[in-house]
C-alpha cells in the first residue's frame, strides 16, 4: 500500500465514533484505504513500543523495581493501580502511513475532541496533508 | 680559482635539497584559512538494498546501475546477498490531537522529518 490511513479504534470510545464517519469520507473523498482496527484497552497502541508499559504495577515494582522506583511507589501506588484496572488508554489514534520507494514514513495523532473549537481545524489539516501526500505518492 | 664540473653539480644538488626541504617546511607550517567540510560517502544508487515493503515485510531491493529495474525479493530464506543497509531508518512522527488542530502543524513536520533526516543511522522514529 502506498499510502493509507488506520484509525485505532475502541468500541466503547465516543470520540471516535465521532471521528470515524468524517475521517472515511475523507479518505473516500480522496480514494485513500482507509481501515479501522478495534484494538480496545488492553491492545498495543500505535504510541507504544511494547506491552513494557503495563508492566509497571506496583506489584511489579515491588518485586522487580529499583530501589528508587521504590521510593516513589508510596504515591504512585493509587495511580497505577487504577491505570492496571482500567487500562487506561488513549484512543482515537489516526495512522497516516506511506512509501516513499524505499522506506516507510508513518504520521501518529493521537487523540480527539469533538467538541473542542479546533476540531475543525485539526480536520482541514487532515485533508490538506493527506491530499498533499496523496500527489506526492501517486506522482509516478 | 678554477671551479670544476664537480663542484657546480653538487652545488646545485645542494641547493636543490635544501629548498625542497625549506619549501617542504613552509608548506607544512602553512595555517588553512578556511577549513574544508568533512566530504560524506555518497550514498549507493544500484544495487541490492535491504529494506521493507509496505506490508511491513523485510525484502531485499535490486535497482539496476543503467537499466530503470526495479526487482523485489522476499527475504524468506537466507541469501547469500551482500545488501546496501539503508542508512536512513523508517521514520514516525508522533503528534497529539492539540499539535495537529494548530495552524503551524506542517512547519512541525517539516522541522520534525529534517531533524530525522539529519540523524544518522538513529533509532527509529523520532517524537
Amino acid at each position: 500500500m502506498l499510502l493509507e490511513v488506520i484509525l485505532e479504534d475502541d468500541v466503547e470510545c465516543p470520540r471516535c465514533a465521532a471521528l470515524e464517519p468524517i475521517l472515511r469520507r475523507i479518505c473516500d473523498e480522496l480514494n485513500i484505504p482507509f481501515t479501522v482496527k478495534y484494538l480496545g484497552n488492553r491492545a498495543v497502541a500505535a504510541y507504544e513500543e511494547s506491552v513494557a508499559s503495563r508492566t509497571f504495577s506496583p506489584k511489579w515494582i515491588g518485586k522487580w523495581g529499583l530501589p528508587e522506583h521504590k521510593k516513589k511507589l508510596k504515591k504512585l501506588a493509587p495511580i497505577l493501580n487504577y491505570m492496571q484496572k482500567v487500562g487506561a488508554q488513549a484512543f482515537p489514534n489516526v495512522i497516516i502511513r506511506w512509501h516513499d520507494g524505499l522506506r516507510m514514513k508513518e504520521i501518529v495523532i493521537r487523540g480527539f475532541d469533538p467538541n473542542s473549537k479546533n476540531a475543525k481545524q485539526f480536520l482541514s489539516n487532515i485533508y490538506t496533508l493527506l491530499r498533499m501526500l496523496k500527489g506526492v505518492v501517486y506522482r509516478r | 680559482m678554477v671551479y670544476s664540473v664537480f663542484y657546480y653539480a653538487s652545488e646545485a644538488i645542494t641547493r636543490f635539497i635544501v629548498g625542497l626541504s625549506l619549501k617542504i617546511v613552509e608548506r607544512m607550517q602553512r595555517k588553512k584559512m578556511v577549513t574544508e567540510k568533512p566530504k560524506e560517502k555518497p550514498a549507493p544508487t544500484w544495487g541490492f538494498f535491504g529494506t521493507t515493503n509496505p506490508y511491513g515485510a523485510k525484502e531485499y531491493l535490486w535497482i539496476g546501475k543503467a537499466t530503470n529495474l526495479e526487482v523485489s525479493i522476499p527475504k524468506l530464506v537466507k541469501l547469500p546477498i551482500k545488501a546496501h543497509e539503508l542508512k536512513k531508518p523508517p521514520t514516525r512522527l508522533f503528534f497529539t490531537f492539540s499539535e495537529a488542530a494548530s495552524k503551524d502543524w506542517f512547519r512541525e513536520i517539516e522541522w520534525l522529518a529534517e531533524q530525522a533526516e539529519k540523524q544518522k543511522g538513529g533509532v527509529e522514529g523520532a517524537t
